[in-house]
């Protein structure tokens, strides 16, 4: 159970710089999920953790072994770092059966027969997709090729397991399955986990430790409920959370009247709101803001009611778990919890916990 | 800098793939463009023995060749009129069979044409046989007494043709006419299934007529096609040697690439340079409008649709009329020049349609009264011994040339450096540019003598084998290429991943998935070896003779039955081949319209 340590990895390609002077540690026997919208270069540092791709720039290390390291020209080969990768199109081989697919890696470690067989049949067992062995990819549903992918790379018993985002080409009841297929993989064979995502909800129900990263640099580093309740730059704020958080401008007329009298430059600090952290009203109270329904849409189990402030017009939407008893066009009050409000300064950074203490004493 | 020394060292060794991908780069490098650059190279050089005319010394550089073609007392015999007749035969062979195949193309994919779906295999037929097969029956059927020997059967039946029908200009145009419209009827065919038929019926819906739509809409959007079929077949028919060396002896018509051969033979190589210098660069022109045409062919992004619902437009009166048309087209193609070859070989004296006549001699007879094959052609060593030859060298050369076209796939597909995948697909798309015959004599020349380490080739089989090999390159790169595109790097990573070395993964990964593509270029290079003449002629000498050169020496020597027979042979083996890649693949012909 190996930990990883990415130090100012860099990766540029002929035409852009993939990953930029990327820090992070990945603790051993961890679950962590690398987070971020598509393009932002999670595939690039996944494929150098592999040993795909030589870093531009920087180091890696696994379990304390330098793997990667342009300067000093060591790079070890993808097959002797102990990791596994199951790639985002899971790359089975379509000319090989199931079995086939899982001995592969078995067969080149010169495994004798019978102990190939047997390691096979366990992992075939403990993927539950011991009835498709002899079947090709082609005719496979897309959970069961990832089930073969799974297999295929957990029989070499790779101390780090790669996944490119491992639930994403799935439909919705295949994915619950998965993620708890991929949670239980984690606790029974303790293997460090690494995947990669551009989806919230991976991240978020999959992840012990979360890292996002948006144009090849990481934001933040954290657990799920961290990243989400203190975002440290407006991006992460913004990317994390369904409905998104709701921003107003700085120097709007919203966000000036609940960022506190006395804090310096107030014009210049974005106000960002949850959804599920606005209260709405149909009275006033000190601190709301006033505002028009404009729409009101049931999303199952809860209802989203998006209004816009009197003031300036900006939208807000909001969150309930109650039947809402608003109409649109009726005129309501916005009362902003303090825990789902989040001040950033012009350069996207959030800002230290002074003001919302500081309206906690006011 | 030391550093990035080691890093390079470090790549290569840890690398494979650099390491392959230059070997191929230098093989490609010799084998091809090497030769191109001596060719245009001895144009500008003094031969070994001109040094009286040329006024230098050999090796020296010399404007005599230039000069003697372009401006002299002789430019308009040794080249203005060969030049004049080339442009003529190519522009209107391809002009010709660009209008007869859209026209046809039309018809079999938008009409009702009876029988289109059967047709639509037929009619390509003449583009799977050696194009030279209708210039020997037009010969069986025409030959007056300009030429001497055994009579035509026009000829043997009373009516003397006319010079001009006979020989030259006219048949070697209908003849490359004939040839070329199926391939006019594959790419127009494939542009107009692929038009958007909801294209045509949005201006159905504003009200325009029928003929209208076909003008305004369809011809437009077809046009890029349309534009580029012609001047591939241009740039083919520019270099056609076979059809017009053939019917052009007797009447002293040549057209470049007989010109270049007759000079090869009267060992003038300084001419010879600049005939094949000429071709090269009309060829060069000519692909690259090409290229920038269908560069604009993406401005009509709709061609590449779905093509949903393409109607058929109902022929009324004039159904049979056409099909009348069509069936003769195939008759006049297919039907009349295979069976005059057949029968030719069949009769004793040409033309005579007597029982008595018909005989098996030239097929297995023994002891035949003539000078030399004195037995029929199945009997005959020097056809058992060519046809090992064409066989041994085509299908060595097609699997060399498959496999090393899927290794430049590969390099181009997985180079971490560009410049290598690059260059590696300019310098094997490079015989693409330039006419069988002008590359045979750049072949020629680079292999005639002793180079470094490598012997003098000319006169054995290795020399057929690399220039076909080479000439094959374009075709086999281009499948190796696209195949690798389409199979994605994580396949392969996947083995890596695991430890698979790059030959393990060659060998376990990529040949068992891409092994049917492999075959199908495979097979359709065999076909072209098989078929190709104007590649060889040069290069060919009787002890290396393959079926395609074989035939023509015994043309030369006026043993016309034999020719056929032989011919014959070769146009079965094309179709057989063909129809094989058609079982393999499905219709592929299209991928197989190399030289
Ligand atoms: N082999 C490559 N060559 C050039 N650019 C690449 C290559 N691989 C990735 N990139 C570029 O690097 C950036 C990040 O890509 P990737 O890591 O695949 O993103 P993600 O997986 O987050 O969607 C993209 O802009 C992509 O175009
Ligand atoms: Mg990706």
């Amino acid at each position: 159970m190996p930990e990883i340590v990415i130090d100012k990895l860099s990766k540029s390609f002929a035409n852009a710089h993939a990953v930029r002077d990327v820090s992070l540690t990945v603790k051993a026997g961890s679950f962590t999920c690398i987070l971020g919208p598509s393009g932002c270069g999670k595939t690039t540092l996944l494929r150098m953790i592999a040993g795909l791709e030589e870093a531009s720039a920087g180091q890696i290390r696994i379990g304390g072994r330098l793997v990667d390291d342009p300067v000093q020209g060591t790079f070890v080969p993808p097959e002797q770092r102990g990791v596994g990768l199951v790639f985002q199109s899971y790359a089975l081989w379509p000319h090989m059966t199931v079995v086939q697919n899982v001995e592969f890696g078995l067969r080149l470690q010169r495994l004798d027969a019978s102990a190939r067989r047997a390691r096979t049949r366990a992992m075939l067992d403990t993927l539950r997709i011991t009835e498709l062995a002899d079947r090709y990819p082609a005719h496979l549903s897309g959970g069961q090729q990832q089930r073969v992918a799974l297999a295929r790379t957990l029989a070499l018993a790779p101390q780090v397991l790669l996944l490119d985002e491992p639930l994403s080409n799935l439909d919705a009841s295949l994915r619950l399955a998965m993620r708890a297929e991929l949670a239980r993989l984690h606790r029974e064979f303790g293997t460090t986990i690494v995947f990669v995502t551009h989806d919230q909800w991976e991240a978020m129900t999959l992840a012990t430790d979360i890292a996002v990263l948006a144009e090849g640099e990481v934001q933040q580093t954290g657990s799920a409920s961290t990243i989400y309740d203190r975002p440290t730059t407006r991006f992460v704020a913004e990317f994390i959370g369904s409905p998104p958080i709701n921003i107003l401008p700085a120097g709007s007329p919203a966000a000036m009247s609940l960022i506190p009298q006395g804090v310096p430059e107030r014009d210049q600090i974005t106000v960002g709101l949850r959804p599920e952290a606005v209260r709405i009203s149909d009275r006033s109270a000190p601190g709301s803001l006033s505002a028009t329904v404009t729409a009101v849409l049931p999303t199952g189990g809860s209802w989203i009611v998006e209004t816009a402030v009197q003031a300036d017009g900006i939208g807000v939407v909001c969150t309930t778990l109650s039947r809402p008893i608003f109409v649109p066009m009726q005129p309501v009050f916005l009362e902003p919890q303090n825990d789902g409000m989040h001040l950033f300064g012009p350069n996207g950074r959030r800002l230290s916990d002074f003001p919302s203490n500081l309206m906690e004493t006011s | 800098m030391l550093r990035r020394i080691s890093t390079y060292r470090l790549r290569l060794l840890q690398d494979p793939v650099l390491a392959l991908g230059l070997v191929l780069l230098a093989l490609f490098v010799w084998l091809i463009a090497l030769p191109i650059v001596m060719i245009l190279q001895d144009a500008f050089t003094s031969q070994p023995g001109d040094g009286a005319k040329t006024r230098a010394a050999d090796g020296a550089m010399t404007s005599y060749y230039i000069t003697r073609a372009l401006a002299s007392r002789m430019s308009g015999i040794i080249f203005f009129a060969p030049l004049w007749n080339t442009l003529v035969v190519a522009v209107s062979a391809a002009g010709m069979a660009l209008m007869i195949g859209a026209g046809l193309a039309w018809m079999l994919v938008r009409s009702d044409l009876p029988m289109r779906g059967w047709f639509s295999v037929a009619l390509l037929i003449p583009y799977m046989l050696p194009v030279w097969t209708f210039a020997l029956a037009w010969v069986t059927l025409f030959k007056n007494t300009t030429q001497g020997g055994q009579p035509g059967w026009m000829q043997a039946l009373g009516a003397e043709t006319p010079d001009w029908l006979a020989y030259g200009m006219v048949p070697t145009i209908i003849i490359l006419t004939l040839h070329y419209i199926p391939f006019a009827i594959l790419i127009i065919g494939g542009a107009l299934r692929r038009v958007d038929g909801q294209l045509e019926e949005a201006a159905q819906m504003l009200g325009a007529r029928r003929w209208a739509i076909l003008w305004r809409v369809t011809v437009p959007v077809m046009r890029p096609a349309v534009l580029s079929a012609g001047l591939l077949m241009f740039a083919d028919a520019i270099g056609e040697f076979s059809v017009p060396y053939i019917l052009g002896l007797p009447v002293q018509f040549e057209t470049l690439s007989v010109s270049l051969f007759r000079a090869i033979s009267t060992q003038q190589n300084g001419m010879a340079a600049v005939y094949a210098t000429v071709v090269l660069l009309i060829g060069v022109i000519t692909l690259g409008i090409d290229t920038w045409m269908l560069r604009e062919v993406h401005r009509f992004a709709t061609i590449g649709g779905k093509g949903t619902t393409s109607r058929t437009s109902p022929l009324r009166g004039a159904r049979w009329l056409l099909f009348g048309a069509v069936a003769l087209l195939f008759v006049v193609s297919v039907i009349l020049p295979l069976a005059t070859l057949i029968l030719s070989t069949l009769m004793e004296i040409p033309g005579r349609f007597s029982p008595d006549n018909f005989t098996l001699d030239y097929w297995i007879g023994r002891s035949l009264p003539t000078v030399a094959m004195t037995s029929g052609i199945l009997l005959a060593p020097e056809f058992w011994h060519a046809a090992w030859n064409s066989l041994r060298i085509a299908g060595m050369a097609a699997l060399a040339a498959g496999c090393l076209g899927l290794l430049v796939g590969y390099v181009v597909a997985r180079s971490p450096w560009r410049w290598l995948a690059v260059s590696l697909r300019g310098v094997t798309f490079l015989p693409y540019l330039v006419p069988g015959i002008a590359f045979a004599a750049a072949i020629l020349m680079l292999f005639a003598v002793p180079r470094g380490p490598v012997p003098a080739l000319y006169g054995t089989p290795w020399i057929l084998l690399l220039a076909l090999v080479a000439d094959q390159m374009p075709f086999s790169s281009r499948v190796g290429i696209s195949a690798m595109a389409q199979l994605g790097s994580d396949i392969e990573d996947a083995a890596r991943m695991m430890g698979a070395g790059m030959l393990h993964r060659m060998r376990a990964i990529i040949l068992p998935i891409l092994n049917g593509a492999l075959a199908t270029a495979v097979l359709l290079s065999f076909i072209s070896g098989i078929k190709g003449v104007s590649l060889f002629i040069l290069l060919a000498v009787p002890s290396t003779d393959v079926l395609t050169t074989f035939s023509l020496r015994l043309v030369d020597y006026g043993y016309a039955q034999a020719a056929n027979a032989v011919v014959l042979v070769i146009s079965m083996l094309a179709l057989l081949g063909s129809f094989a890649i058609h079982r393999l693949a499905g219709p592929v012909f299209a991928q197989g319209w190399g030289r």
